[in-house]
C-alpha cells in the first residue's frame, strides 16, 4: 500500500508540474507557436482539442522527403474538399526554427499552394522537439534522430475527442490518407467538454 | 526495490504521450530518468482463466452472406454440415487483478453463451479438419462498438484467423479496397461472416496435405492502423484446430482425446491448457494505458496470462500439454519453466504456428517466443521435483525495437519476471503419450533438394527504415491499393527476408500459406530454433536485426489479395505490410 501511495503521489506531482497533464488524451503540449502569419496559438488548446487533425513535421530547405510530402498532402487536402479547415485540420510544423520564420513559412505555404486549414508552424526550438518527441517523429538512433531529414516520412492523425490517434507514412497514397481521416472524423466522439475530468 | 522485483515490474519507455481507456486520465508515468515501474500487485493471487469454448450451432443464419453461403451445404449429405459461431465484439469490463479496479477493454463474446462473461479473451474455438467445403465453421463477427465513445482502438474491424489457410473474404483484409470489390473493414453495428472451411491445404487446387494445418491459431483485429491499439485493447482470441477422427492405427492423429488409442494422446481437456502471454500498463484507476505515437512498438509493465495479472494455475502431478501464444505487441519473450529456487526445468516441445512438429525433439529449458509465435510443450509435473513451478521471461528488453542482444545470442538475465505459477497437487492417472525424442508426432518430409531445384519464382522482401517509415525493397510499404507480389496457386516460391537494420527486430508473418523454413543466414537452421523445414512449419518468422531467412512458399486453394507484415504490431501499424495477390490458374474463372 505504502508504494501505491507514494506511485500516486507522484502522479499527482506529474500532474501539477506540466500545463500539459492537464489536457485530456494524449497529452499533448500546450506550448506556444506561431503561424506562417505570425499569430500566436497554444498547441493542444487551439490547435488540437477537439478536432480531427494531421500533424506533419518539414522545414522549408528541405529538398528530399518535404516536398514529396508535402506535394502528397496537399493531393489529401484536396481529396478532403470542403472538410479541411472545418472537420480536420493539417499543421505542418517545422524542423528548423531558426531559419523558418512566420515570414519564410507564409511564403512557402503559398508558392505551395496550401489552401485554408492547412497551417504552418514555429516557434521555440525546445517546444518544437518537446512536440516532435511526444508525438514519436523520432528515431531510437541518436545520430538517425539528429538528421532534420528524418522526420518527415510520417503524419500523425487523430482525433482528440475519440482519444484516437495513428500515424502512417506522409508520402502514403493520399486516397488512403483521405480514407483514414475520412474514417476518424466520421467516429465521433461525444464533445470534449463532456468527457474532461 | 530489490533487482527482482524490478525485473517485476519491468519498465517502459520514458517521456511517451500516454492514453487510457478512459481516454483522459493524467498521465500515469513519469517522464525522464529512471524506469517507471508498474503499480505494485501481488503476484499470484488469481486463478489462471481458461476461456470457454466457443458453441457451434447447426442453424444456417438466415440472412447469410452469399460468399460464405458459398461454404455451406444445408441438406448435410456433402460429408457434414457447416458448424454456426456468432461472437460480437464489444466493450466490457473485466478484473485483471484482484486488487485492481474493473478494466474497460473491447473484448470478443460468444453470442451463444452467457450475455455477460468476466474473460478478457474471447471465447476459445475448437474444431477439426473438414471432410468437404460445406463442413467447416461459419463465423459471424458483429460488431458492438460504440464509436461515440473515447478510445484509443479504432472501432472499425476486420478479424483475421492468424494461422488459418481460408478464402481471401474470409482473412480480415486490413481495409476496403476497390479491386476487386469487397468490403470486409466492418462498421460499427455490422457484422460479417466468416467462411473458414478448414479444408487440408491443396484440398481444392492440389493435392490434400492431411500434415498441413491442425494447429493452435488465434483471431484478433486487424484493422488498417489500429491493430496494435485494438488488440491491446482487448481483441483476441483461440482457435484449436484437431485433427479428424478416423479410424487411424496407434499413435495417428492430434485428436484431442488422450484416451482414444487411434490418436496421439496428447495431453487433452483439462490438461490441455492455451496460455496466451501479454503485456499491458495500467493506471491506478485499473485503466489500460497506451501510447499510440510510439512506433518502435510499446512495451507493458505488467505481465499477463490468458488475462490475469500473474497469475497462478493448480496443477496435477502428471504431464499437461501448454500452448503458449505470444500475444504482445512487441515484446519478444524467453520463456523458462523455473522451480522455487530459480532452476531452469525440461520442456518437450511438440509444436510452432504451423502445428505438431515432425518428430520430437531433445527437451529444452527455453524457447524464444516473438509476437504471433506459438510454442506448445509437455510438462511432466510428475517428472519435477517440487510443488511450485513459474514461467518466467529472462529476456532483456527495455526497447520495443527489440531485446538486447542478437537472435542467436539474446542476453538472457539469470533471474526474470515470474508470468505465472503452476501450484502441483496430488497425482492422477496419466493415459498421455509419453514422448521421447525421436518419436513421430506429425511426420512430414522437407522440401527436397529436387523441389527446391524447381523453383522458377523467387522474391526479396528488404525490410528499412525511411525518413522514420517502413519501407519494404526501398519503396514505401503499406500501399494495399495495389499487390507487392502477385504468386500463381499451386506454384513454389522462394522469398528470402532480410532485415538489414542494425537495431531493429521484426516477426515477419505471411498469411494463407505456412513458411517453410529453409535456411538462416545463409546455412540450415539450428534445431533448437523450432523452425528448420523438415522440423517445423511456421506462420511467422523472426528476423533479428542485420538477419536473412529463405523460406519455401506453395500458395494453394484460394486466390485473391492477402498480407504479409511485421507482427511488431507497432511496426505494422505504421506500414510495415505489404499486398500480395494470389493469382487463380490458367484457365479458370478469374475473381
Amino acid at each position: 500500500m505504502r508504494n501505491l501511495s507514494v506511485l500516486l503521489t507522484a502522479i499527482a506531482l506529474l500532474a501539477s508540474e506540466s500545463g500539459a497533464a492537464e489536457h485530456g488524451g494524449p497529452m499533448m503540449p500546450n506550448v506556444t507557436l506561431r503561424t506562417q502569419d505570425n499569430q500566436p496559438v497554444r498547441f493542444y488548446d487551439d490547435l488540437i482539442k477537439g478536432k480531427t487533425v494531421v500533424i506533419s513535421f518539414m522545414f522549408t530547405s528541405c529538398k528530399a522527403i518535404c516536398p514529396m510530402a508535402n506535394v502528397n498532402l496537399l493531393k489529401v487536402q484536396k481529396a478532403l474538399g470542403d472538410h479541411v479547415g472545418r472537420d480536420v485540420f493539417f499543421y505542418s510544423l517545422t524542423l528548423d526554427p531558426k531559419n523558418d520564420t512566420p515570414e519564410v513559412l507564409h511564403e512557402y505555404a503559398r508558392k505551395l499552394g496550401a489552401k485554408p486549414g492547412w497551417t504552418f508552424l514555429t516557434g521555440k526550438a525546445e517546444d518544437l522537439e518537446l512536440i516532435r518527441r511526444k508525438m514519436g517523429f523520432t528515431d531510437p538512433d541518436p545520430k538517425v534522430d539528429a538528421d532534420k531529414t528524418q522526420h518527415g516520412g510520417l503524419i500523425a492523425y487523430g482525433n482528440d475527442a475519440a482519444g484516437r490517434w495513428s500515424m502512417m507514412p506522409s508520402t502514403a497514397d493520399p486516397n488512403r490518407i483521405a480514407e483514414a481521416v475520412r474514417r476518424l472524423m466520421g467516429s465521433g466522439g461525444v464533445p470534449t467538454a463532456a468527457v474532461r475530468r | 526495490m530489490t533487482r527482482r522485483e524490478i525485473l517485476k515490474y519491468g519498465s517502459i519507455a520514458t517521456g511517451a504521450v500516454l492514453v487510457s481507456t478512459k481516454g483522459r486520465l493524467p498521465r500515469a508515468f513519469a517522464s525522464g530518468g529512471g524506469a517507471p515501474q508498474g503499480l505494485p500487485l501481488t503476484p499470484f493471487v488469481d486463478p489462471l482463466p481458461r476461456p470457454p469454448t466457443a458453441i457451434a450451432t447447426l442453424t444456417q443464419f438466415a440472412d447469410l452472406s452469399a460468399a460464405a453461403k458459398v461454404y455451406v451445404d444445408p441438406s448435410g449429405r456433402n460429408l457434414g454440415q457447416a458448424r454456426f459461431y456468432s461472437v460480437i465484439a464489444e466493450e466490457r469490463t473485466v478484473k485483471f487483478h484482484r486488487d485492481l479496479p474493473p478494466t474497460s477493454i473491447w473484448g470478443y463474446r460468444d453470442q451463444n453463451g452467457p450475455a455477460v462473461t468476466p474473460f478478457a479473451l474471447g471465447p476459445t474455438f475448437q474444431e477439426r479438419i473438414s471432410a468437404s467445403q460445406t463442413s467447416g465453421a461459419i463465423v459471424r463477427v458483429t460488431n458492438g462498438l460504440n464509436p461515440n465513445v473515447p478510445s484509443f482502438g479504432s472501432p472499425h474491424l476486420s478479424t483475421h484467423l492468424h494461422g488459418g489457410h481460408q478464402p481471401f473474404f474470409s482473412d480480415g483484409f486490413p481495409t476496403d479496397i476497390a479491386s476487386p470489390v469487397f468490403n470486409p473493414v466492418i462498421d460499427p453495428g455490422k457484422f460479417y461472416d466468416y467462411a473458414y472451411p478448414l479444408l487440408d491445404p491443396g484440398f481444392i487446387s492440389d493435392v490434400a496435405d492431411a500434415s498441413d494445418r491442425p494447429a493452435t491459431q488465434w483471431y484478433h483485429d486487424h484493422v488498417i492502423d489500429f491493430t496494435g491499439a485494438n488488440v491491446y485493447r482487448g481483441l483476441v482470441g483461440l482457435f484449436q484446430v484437431f485433427d479428424p477422427v478416423v479410424n487411424g492405427v496407434a499413435g495417428g492423429p492430434d485428436i484431442g482425446d488422450e484416451n482414444n488409442p487411434t490418436g496421439l494422446r496428447l495431453p487433452s481437456g483439462e490438461f490441455d491448457i492455451p496460455l496466451v502471454v501479454q503485456d499491458k500498463v495500467f493506471a491506478p484507476d485499473g485503466s489500460l494505458v497506451f501510447d499510440p505515437f510510439n512506433h518502435d512498438g510499446f512495451l507493458g509493465n505488467q505481465f499477463l496470462m490468458n488475462g490475469k495479472v500473474q497469475p497462478f494455475a493448480e496443477v496435477s502431478r502428471r504431464r499437461y500439454r501448454l500452448r503458449f501464444l505470444n500475444g504482445s505487441g512487441a515484446r519478444i519473450y524467453s520463456l523458462f519453466l523455473t522451480n522455487a529456487k530459480g532452476q531452469p526445468q525440461p520442456m518437450s516441445i511438440i509444436a510452432t504456428e504451423g502445428g505438431l512438429l515432425s518428430h520430437a525433439q531433445q527437451p529444452v529449458t527455453s524457447f524464444m517466443m516473438a509476437p504471433a509465435e506459438r510454442y506448445e510443450v509437455i510438462v511432466d509435473f510428475s517428472k519435477l521435483d517440487g510443488n511450485e513451478f513459474f514461467i518466467e521471461n529472462r529476456l532483456s528488453q527495455d526497447e520495443g525495437r527489440g531485446p538486447n542482444g542478437s537472435f542467436e545470442n539474446p542476453d538472457i538475465l539469470p533471474v526474470g519476471t515470474q508470468i505465472m505459477k503452476f501450484i502441483v497437487g496430488p497425482a492422477v492417472p496419466d493415459p498421455s503419450f509419453d514422448i521421447q525424442p525421436g518419436d513421430a508426432l506429425r511426420p512430414f518430409a522437407a522440401i527436397t533438394a529436387a523441389q527446391i531445384a524447381a523453383v522458377k519464382t523467387f522474391r526479396e522482401f528488404v525490410f528499412e527504415r525511411s525518413h522514420g517509415a517502413w519501407v519494404i525493397n526501398g519503396t514505401l510499404a503499406g500501399n494495399l491499393s495495389s499487390p507487392m507480389a502477385a504468386p500463381t496457386l499451386n506454384q513454389p516460391e522462394i522469398w528470402t527476408l532480410k532485415n538489414s537494420s542494425g537495431g531493429w527486430w521484426h516477426p515477419i508473418h505471411i498469411h494463407s500459406e505456412f513458411q517453410r523454413v529453409l535456411s538462416r543466414n545463409g546455412v540450415s537452421p539450428s534445431p533448437v530454433v523450432f523452425e528448420r523445414d523438415g522440423i517445423a512449419r511456421k506462420d511467422t518468422t523472426l528476423l533479428g536485426p542485420n538477419s536473412e531467412v529463405k523460406v519455401y512458399l506453395r500458395f494453394r486453394d484460394y486466390a485473391g489479395p492477402f498480407v504479409f507484415h511485421c507482427h511488431n504490431i507497432a511496426h505494422e501499424d505504421m506500414a510495415m505490410m505489404a499486398r500480395f495477390d494470389i493469382m487463380p490458374l490458367a484457365g479458370t474463372p478469374s475473381l
